[in-house]
């Protein structure tokens, strides 16, 4: 049993958070010398040498804030009894924390808390694990003066709205730690104190309910609640836990480190962890709350087989879908070739999963047909950054923000897609950073509670490249370059090249006023803005990669980082911000048909030898197929096969029509998935997968991060993952024989530099690790590129800015633009079964008033979306949040068919799809599209099928 | 398939060196496609229903002859 598994128990707290200072003060509590850094609260300093005192409103998740009078102590030469949790530890300084004094004055303080509180501690969900039934137990309350029948609470009613958690009003001691969370970690200011002294209660914005207020039920409150008056709905109805285990969260690139906290096998509920090196205790309602799709009637457990999709389902033992699908495979490859299979690994599965399919692909299929669903979000990051850094990710750790001082957010919407991270950088903004957004749309940042953006630069999408090179352009022709960086660290050759480039007046901000849209005044100012800053940081996102010039315009915002020097120390760097939890993962561990496992070309002789060796076969020196080419071959007749894990191809990927051809025209489809998933309705082979509480693994967040997964409970299916690529390997005929995935990190370890030091007892003993992690960084590297680049010397490449073919005509005089939101995530499979629905149960077109007007349309109606690839119908939201002339929507529900809109455009450089940009026609309509009626039928005919594999085989 | 070449092209072609945007092309599809992709995209040229702008069609040409004389 590792260090990860340990007995339920509320995680020790100091008081009052950590202090960082260079000197240190001494001073002794009780009899005992303790040394603190300076500024550091008495009540911490007790802590910190062994003494608790008691405290109902004091965390050290938050300020203190000195209202509930328990924490007084006696201080040497000092007036009266000051509370420890506001009094800074000085020099010298003597503190008593017990006395026959204190403990009066204590005992007092509690007893009018108790007497305005409901004494049904037995039945309490709480009970157990409870701050103040602690406290009263500490100060020895035995009875209450005021009697119980005095003027109180008790008969407040309790606000249900939220669906993962209740409001209990009646056991509120109003400590407002609540109020404090929600200001200070999550920074929504949802919660207020209404009313003074016996009148004062928590309300949630306008005094409304949970639900109907601002607040994006993260959950930090509930988690700040010394009471049991915030408390989970899963722990109400559970009881409480009696283990837990260290984990990661398995949705978004944050990668926040969570404690499951149990009950046996099932879980009680996600507690952010404290020591989490990503969100420092905090997190979304995603990870803390949507977990329950783990445990959703729609899994399915046992393999299934069909001969054509328009079968039945029969489910079968592992043996026989194992051997069904190695016969169909293999007969595949005799009659259509070597080439004609292929599989795609998934970046919500864990790094040894993937490692372990692109193996299989390579090694076991004979082919470099691997490819990612990371295509379809982020190969432009990759391309960008190695071409000019030196390698494929980003440069600093989410830490870094609080060091900056100019923060430019392009193309990413963090507050939405990655809110951990989002109320980290809201609070360095509350500190006073200045904040420029590059953003078509008016994100949630440019204008929130204490955060507003100085320059939001509303861009026309498609133009991100030529607004770069706008910005780059007023850096070097104002002068405001950093000279001796560029010249310490950079090509001078390319870097005369490319300032030669930019300063050519095509792209000054004034020429590029009539492309991007935005007034040449307003480039030039956030210019000067950021390159004036010491410390100017990038964050980007899909907005960025999701374009025909995504790997330009990524190499755009590495010469700007390079250009005012920006780069390789804490508070700068170039960050993209990932979609799905393991997409860095995904993409270091070889998913791409080009690359072997650490970016290594596979036409490298040096790195290939390494492989032949270790897996004991040739591999072949050149690429293999990317998705959109699978497709294509498909389409053609010459590509037949696909194992996919984990991973909703017909659905994240663009031109559904394209795509619906192509998986029709395959002779074998096996699906390794949790639930009957879009693509499994084309699929001849289900295999069930297991999800992140029912396997061990590593993931790797968007600071190249690499954390623990840890099996909660046994697969429902009966494997993890990685053992039933084993399965297949095995037999198809390649050895495989892991008995732990520690030894696949073993095997990555050996044949990776940058994975070298990496292993799972070091993963026990650091919590997690930053690759690179080698001889020459032991313990891994939070800020990369310090004292010179990965490549050596940085490379300034030219960005020339390239229209889009996408343009508006006008038959398609709209730009529509897609998105996601909070509350969902990417295509949805999982938050769309749990109680996540409350916030968005459907799919809506944005559309700004002025277009709806002209063509009628109002509030609520059907839209009609219609472009060259395709069509379908969405419900209208009629918003400002949105540019005259473009359209937006949100892509996490199948039958909304976003896709069947987008075209096959793509990147030129990765072919990563062009989903931000699609001409389109919007129009008032009564119906929902063809394209739906058909997905309706189909999905029901499929929902058929599977039922019959349940039913009981038919006597004859 | 042509308009990717085509695509590639023109991202890569800045200022009058010729040679060095061919160059970049062929490096970039020899790093990036499928050698099954060339073999395809050469029959389609033999057609000669290809629009390529000339860029893309030089460098395609230079990796038809290198494929062809590998084989
Ligand atoms: S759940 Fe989060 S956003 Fe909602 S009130 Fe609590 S702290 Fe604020
Ligand atoms: S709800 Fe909980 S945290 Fe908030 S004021 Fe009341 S007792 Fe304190
Ligand atoms: S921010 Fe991301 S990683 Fe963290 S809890 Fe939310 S979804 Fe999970
Ligand atoms: S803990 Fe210090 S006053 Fe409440």
């Amino acid at each position: 049993m590792t260090d990860s598994y340990k007995t339920y128990r509320r995680p020790h707290d100091l008081g009052t958070p950590e202090v960082t200072s260079d000197n240190s003060v001494t001073l002794t509590v009780d009899g005992k010398e303790v040394s603190v850094p300076k500024g550091t609260k008495v009540i911490r300093a007790a802590a910190l040498a062994g003494i608790n005192i008691p405290r109902l409103c004091a965390s050290d998740s938050l300020e203190p804030f000195g209202s509930c009078r328990l924490c007084l102590v006696e201080i040497d030469g000092a007036k009266g009894l000051p509370a420890s949790c506001t009094t800074e530890a000085s020099e010298g300084m003597k503190v008593t924390t017990q006395n026959d004094r204190l403990a009066d004055v204590r005992r007092n303080v509690m007893e009018l808390y108790i007497s305005d509180h409901p004494l049904d501690c037995l039945t309490c969900p709480t009970n157990g694990d409870c701050e103040l039934q602690d406290m009263a137990g500490a100060v020895g309350l035995r009875d209450v003066r005021y009697g119980y029948a005095g003027e109180n609470h008790l008969e407040a009613e309790k606000d249900k709205s939220n669906p993962y958690f209740t409001f209990d009003p009646s056991k509120c001691i109003v400590c407002s730690r609540c109020v404090r969370a929600c200001e200070e970690v999550q920074g929504t200011f949802a919660l207020t104190i209404d009313g003074r002294g016996f009148e004062s209660k928590v309300a949630a914005s306008q005094d409304q309910s949970f639900l109907d207020s601002e607040c994006v039920s993260c959950g930090a409150c509930v988690q700040a609640c010394p009471t049991a008056t915030l408390t989970e709905n899963s722990l109400i109805s559970k009881g409480q836990p009696e283990h837990t285990v260290i984990t990661t969260c398995a949705y978004c690139g944050v990668g926040c480190s969570f404690r499951a906290e149990m009950k046996g096998e099932e879980v009680v509920r996600m507690i952010p962890n404290k020591d989490g090196k990503a969100n420092h205790g905090h997190s979304c309602v995603k990870g803390r709350f949507a977990f329950g799709y783990a445990t959703h009637k729609d899994r399915i457990t046992k393999p299934m087989i069909r001969d054509s999709i328009h079968d039945p389902w029969k489910e079968v033992s592992w043996e026989e879908a194992m051997e069904f699908s190695a016969a169909k495979l293999k007969g595949i490859q005799s009659k259509y070739g070597t080439g004609s299979i292929g599989g795609i690994t998934s970046s919500r599965c864990s790094n040894e999963e993937t490692y372990l399919v692109q193996k299989l692909v390579r090694a076991g299929f004979g082919n470099n047909n691997v490819d990612t669903c990371a295509r379809v979000c982020h190969s432009p990051t990759g391309y960008g950054l190695k071409s000019t850094l030196g390698e494929s990710a980003g440069t600093q750790a989410f830490d870094s923000v609080l060091k900056s001082d100019a923060i430019m957010v392009i193309g990413a919407n963090p507050t939405e897609a990655h809110p951990v991270f989002g109320s980290q950088m809201k609070r360095r903004l509350r500190e006073g950073a200045s904040l420029i957004v590059l953003d078509p749309r008016s994100i949630a940042l440019v204008k929130s509670p204490h955060v507003t953006a100085d320059y939001h630069l509303q861009l026309k999408p498609g133009t991100n490249v030529a607004l770069i090179n706008a910005l780059a352009h007023v850096v070097l022709s104002e002068g405001l370059e950093s000279k001796a960086y560029i010249e310490d660290r950079c090509e001078q050759d390319a870097y005369e090249d490319w300032r030669a480039f930019i300063l050519d007046e095509i792209n000054s901000p004034e020429s590029m006023e009539s492309v991007t849209g935005v007034p040449s005044g307003d480039i030039r100012a956030a210019a000067r803005l950021f390159a004036a800053a010491p410390n100017g940081a990038i964050y980007y996102g899909l907005g960025v990669s999701e374009h025909s010039q995504g790997s330009t315009m990524v190499m755009g915002i590495a010469n700007l980082a390079m250009a005012t020097g920006n780069l390789g120390r804490e508070g700068v760097g170039v960050n993209p911000l990932r979609g799905q939890n393991n997409v860095q993962g995904a993409c270091d561990m070889g998913s791409f048909p080009h690359e072997l496992p650490g970016y290594r070309h596979v036409s490298d002789e040096v790195t290939r030898t390494l492989f032949e060796k270790e897996w004991g076969v040739d591999l072949i020196p050149t690429p293999g197929f990317r998705i959109p080419n699978m497709f294509d071959a498909a389409v053609a007749g010459q590509f037949k096969g696909m194992y996919v894990q984990g991973e909703d191809v017909a659905q994240s990927d663009p031109d559904t029509h394209h795509v619906t051809a192509a998986l029709t025209s395959l002779e074998c489809m096996i699906v390794q998935d949790l639930f009957l998933n879009e693509t499994a309705k084309f699929a001849h082979v289900f295999l069930p997968g297991s999800s992140f509480l029912e396997k061990n693994g590593t993931f790797t967040n968007a600071e190249r991060r690499i954390s623990p997964v840890r099996k909660v409970m046994e697969p429902l299916g009966g494997y993890e993952d990685w053992e039933v690529t084993q399965l297949l390997a095995n037999a198809m005929g390649y050895p495989m024989d892991y008995s732990h995935p520690s030894e696949i990190m073993d095997e990555i370890a050996r044949l990776t530099p940058t994975f070298k030091g990496v292993s799972y007892d070091k993963l026990d003993k650091l919590g997690a690790i930053q690759w690179p992690c080698n001889d020459k960084a032991v313990e891994g590297t939070p800020t990369m590129h310090v004292d010179e680049f990965v490549r050596g010397k940085g490379l300034f490449r030219l960005t020339p800015y390239v229209a889009t073919d996408e343009r508006t005509t006008r038959k398609y005089p709209l730009i529509l633009t897609t998105g996601r939101i909070l509350s969902q995530y990417n295509v949805g499979a999982q938050t769309r079964r749990t109680e996540n629905m409350t916030w968005h149960d459907e799919d809506i077109i944005e559309i700004h008033p002025h277009d709806a007007e002209q063509r009628g349309i109002e509030q609520d109606d059907w839209v009609g979306i219609k472009s060259r690839a395709g069509e379908t119908v969405l419900r209208a939201d009629v918003t400002e949040r949105v540019q005259p002339g473009v359209v937006y929507t949100t892509f996490h529900h199948p039958e909304s068919g976003a896709n069947v809109v987008t075209t096959d455009n793509s990147d030129w450089a990765t072919n990563c799809p062009e989903y931000k940009v699609t001409a389109v026609q919007a129009y008032k309509v009564t119906q929902l599209s063809d394209w739906q009626q058909e997905f309706e039928e189909f999905t029901q005919e499929q929902l058929e099928l599977l039922k019959k594999a349940k039913a009981p085989a038919q006597v004859i | 398939m042509v308009a990717m070449a085509n695509q590639i092209a023109k991202n890569l072609d800045y200022g009058s060196d010729k040679s060095k945007a061919i160059a970049g092309v062929v490096d970039h599809i020899r790093r990036f496609w499928s050698p099954l992709m060339l073999d395809e995209i050469a029959e389609f040229i033999s057609t000669g229903e290809a629009e390529l702008s000339t860029i893309a069609e030089q460098a395609l040409a230079q990796l038809i002859e290198e494929r062809q004389a590998a084989e």
